[in-house]
């Protein structure tokens, strides 16, 4: 442990021991995945379309084992904080729900005669643990109510928002406390530098 | 119960005329784009509903899966085509 | 009618008007970036209605699994492929509008 170098090399060009088994779980979980989609699609039971369908998840899971390993190492990805999976399903209901919220919303809006639109950019600041973390945030803010992200960068978004009361959620923080409560119990403040734009020469 | 489904068919091909206007008048490139993948958007939805006029759910399930993987893969290529294009200065 | 089937229509009929409504957005709002609302939102729970109707009206079959995996699938590509767009378009330099002063004092 103390010569990173011997150790890459006793690994197999793993950092640790705990990564290479990591890796190796998550190709399982892949493979796993993998056949149980060619299952639910093909819906054909007999040995030979199984046995078919086990070559293919097999053999996808080795051709892209050498792209996932390079990820995995470039990325430190045995680091990052796992998502806590029982908590997807207190955010998934309460995302559909945030959804008929918005598209109600973007209906009530688009059916008025005078369209009552107030467009508006909010710039801010995140602290999320992981690159799926802002991800997920980025895809949530763009489903939740009459907002949708146009840059990503870093940890800095840019958020379009198509009324006035549409980014109070961000603002205040909502719905990135809900996206970090998925990786942690308690977390702390999420969102900072907020700033919200009017004008055509800010961005 | 079946003529339900054709009903929503009809309705559903009007709904999809709507968006043409904005692929044929679009003021900029992206409004065009983006008029494109609505009309792929709705017109999976409708390929699913003519699978259910003519009982056969699981042949049309499949050809919706490819067409929407179609669509989402055509419009990430173009995004990404327009990145490129910006990045050459043009 | 068995109250399955009805069900279905009425979840199926307003996955169709989410989808109306994604359209006339897509015509009336007033620049790109809102127009991307309409598409982004409306389209995206129009499909997952839709395809929600559908599941109830064919009841627990294979079928029906590979509904609920579209369901998924477009729930997660809709909005990625609207963020595609839109950062292209940002990129690009294309220019949001805004809503002059005048009108704004009176919507609040």
């Amino acid at each position: 442990m103390d010569n990173p170098e011997t150790c890459r090399a006793e690994t197999g060009g793993f950092p640790s021991p705990k990564a290479r088994r990591l890796f190796l779980r998550n190709n399982i979980v892949l493979f796993a995945l993998l056949f149980g989609l060619w299952l639910l699609m093909s819906g054909h039971y007999d040995f030979f379309h199984v046995f078919i369908g086990f070559l293919c998840s097999i053999l996808v899971v080795v051709l892209n084992a050498r792209l996932a390993k390079y990820f995995f190492i470039r990325d430190n990805l045995c680091d990052c904080t796992p998502l806590r999976v029982g908590r997807l399903f207190f955010y998934i209901p309460w995302l559909i729900y945030q959804i008929g919220i918005a598209s109600l919303q973007v209906a009530g809006v688009v059916l008025r005669r005078r369209m009552p639109v107030n467009p508006s950019l909010v710039r801010f600041r995140t602290k999320l643990p992981t690159r799926a973390a802002r991800v997920i945030l980025a895809n949530s803010i763009t489903l939740t109510p009459g907002t949708i992200t146009l840059l990503l960068e870093g940890d800095e978004y840019l958020v379009h928002s198509l009324i006035d009361a549409s980014h109070s959620g961000i603002v205040d923080g909502t719905l990135p406390g809900e996206v970090a409560k998925l990786y942690h119990r308690k977390p702390r403040e999420v969102v900072f530098d907020v700033e919200v734009l009017r004008k055509k020469k800010t961005i | 119960m079946d003529k339900y489904f054709v009903y929503l068919g009809v309705v559903l091909t009007v709904i999809i005329l709507i968006p043409f206007y904005r692929v044929l008048r679009g003021p900029t490139l992206f409004d065009r784009m983006l008029g494109a993948g609505a009309i792929g958007t709705k017109t999976m939805v409708l390929i699913l509903v003519i699978g259910f006029i003519f009982n056969r759910v699981d042949m049309f399930v499949d050809i919706t899966m490819a067409y929407a993987i179609l669509n989402f893969i055509g419009t990430i290529a173009i995004a990404k085509y327009l990145l490129t294009l910006k990045m050459r200065g043009k | 009618m068995h109250w399955q089937f009805i069900l279905a229509n009425i979840v199926v009929t307003a996955g169709a008007f989410f989808l109306l409504v994604g359209g006339i957005g897509l015509v009336r709002l007033p620049d790109f970036y809102s127009r991307a609302h309409a598409t982004g939102k409306s389209d995206t729970l129009g499909v997952i209605l839709v395809t929600l109707g559908l599941v109830i009206h064919e009841g627990l079959t294979l079928n029906s699994a590979k509904l609920v995996l579209i369901m998924a699938f477009v729930g997660l590509t809709n909005p990625t492929a609207t963020h595609a767009l839109t950062r292209a378009a940002i990129r690009f330099g294309l220019k949001p509008w805004f809503r002059k002063d005048g009108p704004e004092g009176k919507e609040g």
